[in-house]
């Protein structure tokens, strides 16, 4: 598979990926790698990658003080020559509003973005990371929606994609429109796929298809993964039809 | 006090998130008058819209001028979206507790 990468040398196997993946955090970050069972995930992931929901590499960027629009800029560069013209509207403003979700929810010290084109699938594959306080944590320490969190990290996974906002004003609920958004247009639209691992859940959404996975015992991650992919094959997209 | 911005210089371009507008909001003064020009501005977010929103109609006196069609479009929704009361409700969805790693394994193989 060919792929384009921004800010990180090629790799050709899952395997070198994950260890890139987590090298980079460590190295990097100071990531505690105590925070996730590795073997556990690394597994998880690869189980994933042969579905092709998961592929290559990511970008590690300082939060603190950065300069969204140019961090979207940079990254969204390179896939701009691959994607037709009608998609780098779109293209930009997932990567907005799932950049911005981190700044203003997770509570996270660190967070990464790859994006990257598949040629093979003519296809753009995305990967945010945080190490944040994760989605259900956020409605936690936010004091809302409380009582529709039954399971926990499923629960607010479930919600959050439904559109409730930790952050609406009062006279007005302006906020949440972030993930189900982009998730309805990923799926619907786009013929892509959207998936969400938050704290002990997984969310998949597949065209139509959508679960929530409660993960054994020992496998998680503090904070938030979104993964999507979508593709470029749609020639009349207009995100605006879209975006309501 | 009228002020004048224009606003692809202060911000650039291209406005992807909400805290670009939150910061900048926090460089205003809700005495002074302000005419923010959007010449320039080719792309806005759903929420940078929806912040410019908060702080032109609700929090300072700011008015948007000049604003390209793509712009205009996303502020339209926006504008509309804020006055309409929003249908939240949770989709019937499956949520299926995996307890080993083979029952995860099974479970993401038949996604």
């Amino acid at each position: 598979m060919e792929s384009v990468k921004v800010g990180v040398g090629q790799c050709d196997s899952v395997e070198t990926i994950l260890n890139a993946f987590f090298n980079i955090v460590e190295e990097e970050t100071k990531f505690d790698n105590s925070q996730v069972n590795s073997n556990l995930f690394n597994m998880l992931l690869s189980i994933w990658n042969t579905k092709k929901y998961f592929s290559k590499i990511s970008i590690p960027y300082e939060l603190k003080n950065a300069n969204d629009s140019i961090i979207v800029q940079q990254l969204i560069k390179n896939i701009k020559q691959f994607a037709p013209v009608c998609y780098h509207s779109y293209i930009h403003y997932l990567l907005g509003e799932l950049i911005c979700n981190i700044q203003q929810h997770s509570k996270a010290n660190n967070a990464w973005v790859d994006l990257w084109y598949n040629n093979a699938l003519n296809c753009i594959e995305l990967c945010v990371v945080d190490d944040g306080i994760s989605i259900h944590g956020s409605y936690i320490e936010n004091n809302v929606y409380c009582d529709k969190l039954e399971y926990g990290d499923a629960s607010a996974i479930n919600i959050a994609r439904c559109g409730y906002s930790t952050k609406n004003r009062p006279e007005a609920e302006n906020r949440g429109f972030g993930i189900s958004t982009n998730m309805k247009i990923i799926t619907d639209v786009l013929d892509g796929v959207f998936s969400i691992c938050s704290g002990n859940a997984l969310f998949l959404k597949d065209g139509p298809k959508a679960k929530i996975l409660v993960l054994p015992k020992g496998i998680e991650w503090k904070g938030t993964i979104i993964i999507a992919r979508l593709s470029l094959d749609n020639s009349q997209f207009n995100m605006y039809d879209y975006i309501y | 006090m009228k002020h004048i911005i224009k606003i692809s210089d202060s911000l650039g371009n291209e406005l992807s998130t909400r805290l670009i507008i939150e910061n900048f909001a926090k460089t205003l003064t809700k005495e002074d008058e302000y005419l923010f020009d959007m010449s320039g501005v080719s792309f806005i977010s759903r929420s940078v819209a929806d912040e410019l929103f908060n702080i032109s109609f609700c929090d300072y006196h700011v008015v948007l001028a000049n604003m390209e069609p793509f712009v205009q479009k996303m502020m339209n929704v926006v504008s509309v979206s804020r006055f309409k009361t929003r249908d939240l409700k949770q989709d019937d969805i499956e949520i299926i507790h995996c307890e080993t790693i083979k029952d995860l394994s099974d479970c993401l193989l038949s996604v």
